[in-house]
């Protein structure tokens, strides 16, 4: 403690600069909610809520489910976070459990998905592969294409694409090597080149995914 | 996955994937020169940064068009998971409870398991032997009983009622029980003529103080010799008679009073019953 106050910058008027707190990692947090710290959890969750929902939104497209499946997969995170193994980031097991109730809760509901919204989703044609599309447009035909792809593949993509997350940690929430999660990726990738070159080829299938 | 381009150059593919670019690594470029595979997947990841660009940006646009949670929904959200959370684990229970068979469910009772193992073969014909052991050694024990004589000598206490008390069928059952017990009784020492004169007195005291005006007065009526005889000692002859303390007086007065008594005609029996009868 004392070299820590000697090695303090110390600023012209005589006092000791305050530098901001640096905030408790995942795992501190994690450990002090199993001694049950209740603030901990609550920062757990206000860390991880948003980027949860959005993943959620991504699948299910409705913001009440969404935020239903956050709420569960929060009250999951309690009942199991006992089970969080060592190796494995509290983030990645976060979505992988949030992936799961959505991939479920798509299942349960797939005579009840809003016809016009699949509809609204429908990748607008491409008249031709070299054209100059506007981004929003292109950007709508990637997230139908990724929704054509299968669920491992999906779910690599989309924790690489929008969390960031490491192949280590996609590997560890996919339950799986991180060979195995860089193939899915390469996948999901060249899939995706396929469909946007030929919007026709997934038309087959479901605008779903299929867990 | 048997025909995954990784097979033969896994190591370079999963770098590939890593970086995304050959360039920077003099060994996987030397290594994408030889290898057509390799090539094949350097070419496709090629588009991986502007597929992920193109997706983020398509993500933002969709977050701004879709109409997004409130605040208030996620300061919430950590208290509604901590309230959600005793329910859930609740409603947990109650599913798993419902997942399980019914008949493991149903725990026989310890009456039912005992019943069930004792219908077994051989609990149950040690049963058998074991009451039919009791049945017979109980049979025993009370032919023993009824054949063999009366054990121990006879108390002093029967020796020393009152003479004149009456055969068996004149005392009454009670009374055959109770003689029936003293018989039973270990032997004890004899006792001396004070004690049984003590031991009397005592239950004459108690008897007396337990009666009422009429039970007075018909033990006054029936007062005779033999009665009031009973404080003298086992010989008889008066000179051993123990000075016993009762509410009448000693042993002795009580003799003198036993014998005014006798000489005593009806109306002077008559008169002291009048006389008692005042003073109770």
């Amino acid at each position: 403690m004392l070299l820590e106050i000697e090695a303090a910058p110390v600023t012209q008027s005589g006092l000791f600069e305050m530098t901001a707190p640096v905030p408790p990692s995942d795992e501190e947090l994690v450990k002090s909610a199993r001694g049950g710290s209740r603030t901990a959890f609550e920062a757990l969750v206000r860390r991880h809520q948003r980027p949860l929902y959005y993943l959620c939104h991504r699948y299910v497209r409705d913001p009440d489910a969404a935020a239903d499946l956050v709420q569960r997969a929060f009250v999951r995170v309690l009942e199991k976070l006992d089970d969080l193994r060592a190796d494995s980031t509290f983030r990645s097991w976060l979505f992988r459990i949030g992936a799961n109730l959505a991939l479920n809760h798509i299942r349960d509901h797939a005579r009840f998905v809003d016809e016009e919204a699949a509809a609204a989703d429908e990748v607008a044609p491409l008249s031709h592969p070299d054209a100059q599309l506007e981004a929003a447009e292109l950007g709508a035909a990637l997230r139908h294409a990724v929704a054509l792809l299968p669920t491992k593949q999906r779910m690599t993509l989309e924790l690489r694409v929008y969390e960031e997350l490491s192949f280590r940690d996609i590997a560890a929430a996919l339950d799986t090597t991180e060979g195995a999660a860089k193939v899915n990726f390469h996948y999901a990738v060249r899939r995706l080149r396929s469909l946007m070159s030929d919007p026709t080829a997934g038309k087959a299938k479901t605008p779903r995914a299929t867990p | 996955m048997s025909a995954s381009p990784f097979d033969p150059c896994q190591k370079y593919a999963e770098r590939l994937v890593d970086s995304g670019d050959a360039a920077s690594d003099p060994d996987l470029a030397a290594h994408l020169g030889t290898c057509l595979g390799c090539f094949r997947v350097a070419t496709e990841l090629r588009d991986a940064p502007r597929v992920a660009a193109l997706l983020r940006q398509a993500e933002a646009a969709a977050r701004q068009r879709e109409p997004q949670p409130d605040e208030r929904f996620w300061t919430e959200m950590s208290s509604r998971v901590l309230e959600a959370w005793p329910p859930a684990r609740a409603e947990a229970t109650r599913a798993v409870l419902a997942r399980r068979p019914v008949a493991a469910e149903v725990v026989p009772s310890f009456a039912a398991r005992l019943w069930a193992w004792l219908r077994m073969p051989i609990p149950a014909a040690a049963c058998g032997a074991a009451a039919a052991v009791l049945v017979i050694s109980t049979l025993g024990a009370l032919g023993d009983r009824a054949t063999s004589p009366a054990r121990g000598p006879v108390p002093v206490a029967v020796q020393s009622s009152p003479p004149g008390a009456g055969t068996k069928a004149e005392r009454g059952e009670p009374e055959l029980e109770n003689q029936k017990l003293f018989e039973e009784l270990p032997a004890a020492e004899p006792l001396g003529p004070e004690d049984v004169a003590l031991a009397q007195t005592e239950e004459v005291i108690d008897a007396l103080g337990e009666l009422d005006a009429v039970g007075l007065n018909t033990l006054l009526a029936g007062l005779d010799d033999e009665l009031l005889a009973w404080p003298q000692g086992g010989e008889g002859n008066g000179e051993d008679t123990a000075e016993v303390e009762t509410p009448f007086g000693t042993g002795s007065d009580l003799t003198d009073v036993a014998q005014d008594l006798d000489e005593l005609d009806v109306s002077g029996l008559m008169a002291l019953r009048d006389e008692l009868e005042m003073n109770i």
